[in-house]
């Protein structure tokens, strides 16, 4: 009885805690035992350990949340809590022996785990978190970290925070790979961030994470035989598979996001952003990111490129690369189509658009590559003899064409840098947004092709370089005739042979002119044709040239134009010339009293009225006239005031009727300014008041008509600011009454008009 | 002020100086070419007959080339077709 009594006194009065161990219960359970009060002291037991855990475990675990402790205090209150726990478990465990408590250690651990938490505030996780983060930096240095991360996800599992827990890893997984993403991604643009990446996530995070993850399911609820520890392997694999595919998912979700920003650097930039892209194209391919990145591109473009400040010649420059890069990005050509639509509604409504393209396909640029980049690829067909020659049409020939582009890129950066995924990732459904012509889509149209679209057709195209072309030929001296020819050439694979038909007659023309004229001047070595070039059109296969009447041309050149006709008649006989007075150019070297030189091209008429004032300074324009023999009035006031416009000959009186030339450069400006506008009719403004610096001026009308195309009407302030923002090259300097000079000018040439304080562009 | 001209490019349509019509056969310009050629000037070159009528060789050609010997006359006058000799 002294026993019992003993023992009841030792159990009320010993504290509880972890030095309430099991030896000591085990003596006292022996002696209640024998005395038939086991139960009750297990109950006791039980309670007293229930009461640890809320009087000791859980404010433990509160102050692990507060936050303001240093990362060792943290761990070490939660060992502190951890212990606790465990003793009290273990003590649990011991009372199992008795019959009538088997089980108690599992409902222990069950009511135990519910007050927890119900208790712990829900921050706890942030504190795990904040923690895991920490030792996750350490985990890559020592052993240490990996341990310690270890005991804290094995001990906050114990106490039955598994999910806790899984939330805390998942997002120190995530922070930590998106501020790595940032890293790596922003400022680079032309080094591939991705392939690093993925590489760190395999190799580093999901090892981690594999290290320190929960089991799928709580031990507690499973009895341990073989059979369910196999299932319970099987489970965690499982688990880890389906993090493993959301880091995955992340990860090119958040290099997506990133590189889907940077588009308008990346179009600066391409082709030099090329790895960029490849980021984001495998991100396209493993996320559902495409009609983002499309929207994005496709806004981002309109809003930078799309606005009047921009010039044609820009914006088509962009959008070559805006093809390429989305060519590059998805061949199926869906993007492409849905980004294109309101580029190709603002290009085609800018009335230099045609002319923009071009002569970007004629000259130097990228779109001339372009036009090689084709012929190369048709050459490489006919020689694999896998094409059907004939009979395609241009379309079909366009949208056959494979994406060479898409190879090269694919080939230089090589396959082995390319990430390995499982076989769901690389799975991609048809295109479902794919406009659908005709039935087929047809995917990969290249530039060319891509702008030929923004017509319709590529009649305007054609009509477009016929007219450049035409251009050209009648006015540049030292024509590079091979390059002409090449040209055209890849302009007949484009476009076909029958449209290119008059073009080639056209070249030929000017080759047939030169032979003539070669023979011409190798009978004669001091022949007057030695500085002579002569275009002899067959004229039904050009575009219709400026019809001008005779006129007496000065001497030299009336020598030139009949010897080389004879010399054509002889060789074309019965062919005959006519010699078109309205083209043609004359450079003419000019030498003044004040020691001034001037080199300027003119037409074969104004070259003669040139060669008057040379023999006499001053000159009425009814003697130059006479001189000339030429009738109508208009066409002569065109010709002297286009060299009044030079600034080498001027007004001399007041109504214009007599002119002489400049001999004093600094006379111009007081000469002119001694005009008395007002005085000047309206329709004759054009005759008096214009000084050279209009031709100066003349680089801004571009940016003007744009502007006007654009926006519809403008007053003048705005298209003053507007330039100032937009016109870099050459910068524009001009004051309000200048740009209001020049607009008059434009109004005169009847391209804009003016009303009610609004310029807006003429319509014809 | 001195002049000096530099460099002189000017411009010519050569013409067959058959008037502006367009030939009887084959309606198109003479300056153009007939219809089987594509290429104008000494390739599709134009022909009178003693009539002082012009037509693109190559459809006047084809015009008597239909017709029985004696029956060969001018589609525009129906006189007898001879090519006249042109210096
Ligand atoms: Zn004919
Ligand atoms: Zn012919
Ligand atoms: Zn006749």
């Amino acid at each position: 009885m002294d026993d019992i009594t003993s023992a009841w006194k030792f159990c009320l009065s010993e504290t509880y805690g972890p030095e309430n161990n099991s030896m000591v219960v085990k003596g006292q359970l022996q002696k209640l035992h024998r005395s038939g009060h086991s139960r009750a002291f297990c109950l006791w037991i039980i309670r007293s350990q229930e009461r640890v855990v809320v009087e000791k475990v859980v404010p433990l675990l509160k102050l692990m949340c507060t936050g303001n402790q240093t990362d060792n205090h943290v761990l070490h209150t939660l060992s502190e809590a951890h212990r606790y726990f465990v003793n009290g478990r273990n003590t649990v465990a011991e009372l199992e022996k008795i019959k009538e408590c088997v089980g108690c250690t599992r409902k222990f651990i069950l009511r135990s785990m519910a007050m927890l938490i119900e208790l712990v505030p829900s921050h706890l996780g942030d504190s795990v978190a904040r923690i895991l983060e920490r030792l996750l930096s350490e985990y890559s240095q020592t052993l240490t970290g990996r341990e310690r991360a270890r005991r804290v996800c094995n001990q906050l599992v114990d106490l039955g925070f598994s999910e806790v827990l899984e939330d805390a890893i998942g997002s120190v997984a995530f922070d930590t790979m998106d501020s790595l993403v940032q890293q790596r991604t922003r400022n680079n643009y032309e080094g591939r961030a991705l392939p690093g990446l993925v590489q760190w996530m395999q190799n580093f995070l999901q090892d981690w994470m594999a290290l320190i993850l929960p089991s799928a399911t709580n031990d507690y609820d499973n009895t341990h035989s073989t059979d369910a520890t196999t299932k319970q392997k099987d489970k965690d694999g499982l688990h880890l598979q389906h993090w493993r595919k959301r880091l995955f998912f992340r990860l090119h979700e958040s290099v997506g996001n990133i590189r889907k920003g940077q588009l308008m650097i990346l179009i600066q930039t391409f082709p030099k952003s090329l790895p960029a892209l490849e980021d984001l194209k495998d991100c396209i391919m493993s996320t559902d990111q495409k009609p983002e990145v499309t929207s994005a591109m496709r806004e981002q473009f309109t809003q930078t490129m799309l606005n009047a400040g921009t010039i044609t010649s820009e914006i088509l420059q962009r959008y070559v690369s805006v093809i390429k890069m989305l060519r590059f990005l998805d061949p199926s050509g869906v993007m492409l189509e849905n980004v294109s639509g309101p580029v190709r509604e603002y290009l085609r409504r800018r009335t230099d658009t045609v002319r923009c393209i071009v002569s970007g396909m004629t000259g130097d640029g990228e779109l001339y590559e372009e036009l090689q980049r084709g012929r190369r690829k048709r050459a490489r067909d006919a020689e694999g003899d896998v094409h059907m020659s004939g009979g395609k049409s241009l379309e079909s020939k366009i949208y056959d064409e494979e994406d060479e582009d898409c190879q090269s890129i694919d080939g230089y950066y090589n396959t082995s840098m390319r990430i390995d995924v499982e076989d769901y990732d690389n799975w991609e459904p048809e295109p479902i947004d794919a406009p659908r012509k005709g039935g087929k889509w047809k995917p990969g149209k290249d530039a060319i092709a891509t702008l030929v679209t923004i017509y319709g057709t590529s009649e305007q195209i054609v009509n477009e370089y016929k007219g450049l072309l035409a251009d050209k030929l009648i006015n540049s001296f030292g024509l590079d005739l091979d390059r002409e020819y090449k040209t055209l050439e890849l302009l007949t694979d484009r476009f076909g042979k029958e449209a290119m038909h008059e073009c080639l007659i056209m070249l030929n023309d000017i080759k047939d002119s030169k032979l003539v004229l070669e023979t011409a001047q190798s009978q004669n070595p001091a022949s007057p044709l030695q500085n002579f070039e002569a275009v002899v059109l067959s004229k039904e296969f050009w575009p219709k040239l400026q019809e001008e009447s005779e006129f007496k041309a000065t001497t030299q050149l009336e020598t030139q134009m009949s010897l080389y006709t004879s010399s054509f008649q002889k060789h074309k006989h019965p062919r005959k010339l006519r010699w078109q007075h309205g083209v043609g150019t004359v450079a003419v070297h000019l030498e003044f009293e004040d020691g001034r030189e001037v080199d300027v091209s003119v037409t074969p008429i104004q070259a003669t009225i040139l060669s008057h004032f040379a023999v006499k300074k001053k000159q009425t324009l009814q003697e130059l006239q006479n001189h000339l023999g030429i009738k109508d009035d208009a066409v002569f006031r065109r010709k002297i005031q286009g060299l009044a416009n030079l600034g080498v000959i001027r007004a001399a009186d007041s109504n214009n009727s007599t002119y002489e030339t400049v001999e004093h450069a600094g006379e111009i400006e007081s000469a002119s300014g001694g005009i008395d506008e007002e005085n000047v009719p309206a329709n004759d403004r054009d005759v008096g008041d214009e000084q050279p610096e209009d031709a100066q001026m003349a680089v801004y009308e571009t940016y003007v008509m744009a502007m006007l195309q654009n926006l519809k009407q403008l007053p003048l302030e705005q298209i003053h600011n507007m330039l100032q923002r937009f016109v870099q090259t050459p910068a524009y300097d001009r004051t309000e009454a200048q740009l209001a000079a020049f607009l008059s000018q434009l109004i005169e040439e009847e391209k804009i008009e003016l009303s009610a304080g609004m310029y807006k562009v003429k319509k014809r | 002020m001195k002049l000096t001209i530099n460099k002189v490019r000017l411009v010519a349509a050569w013409t067959w100086d058959a008037g502006d019509d367009a030939c009887g056969i084959c309606r198109n310009a003479f300056d153009g070419c007939c219809p089987d050629c594509n290429i104008p000037g000494d390739a599709c070159p134009l022909v009178w007959g003693n009539c002082k009528h012009p037509f693109h060789l190559h459809c006047i050609s084809k015009w008597i080339g239909a017709q029985s010997s004696e029956q060969q006359k001018c589609p525009m006058c129906r006189q007898d077709w001879k090519f006249e000799a042109r210096k």
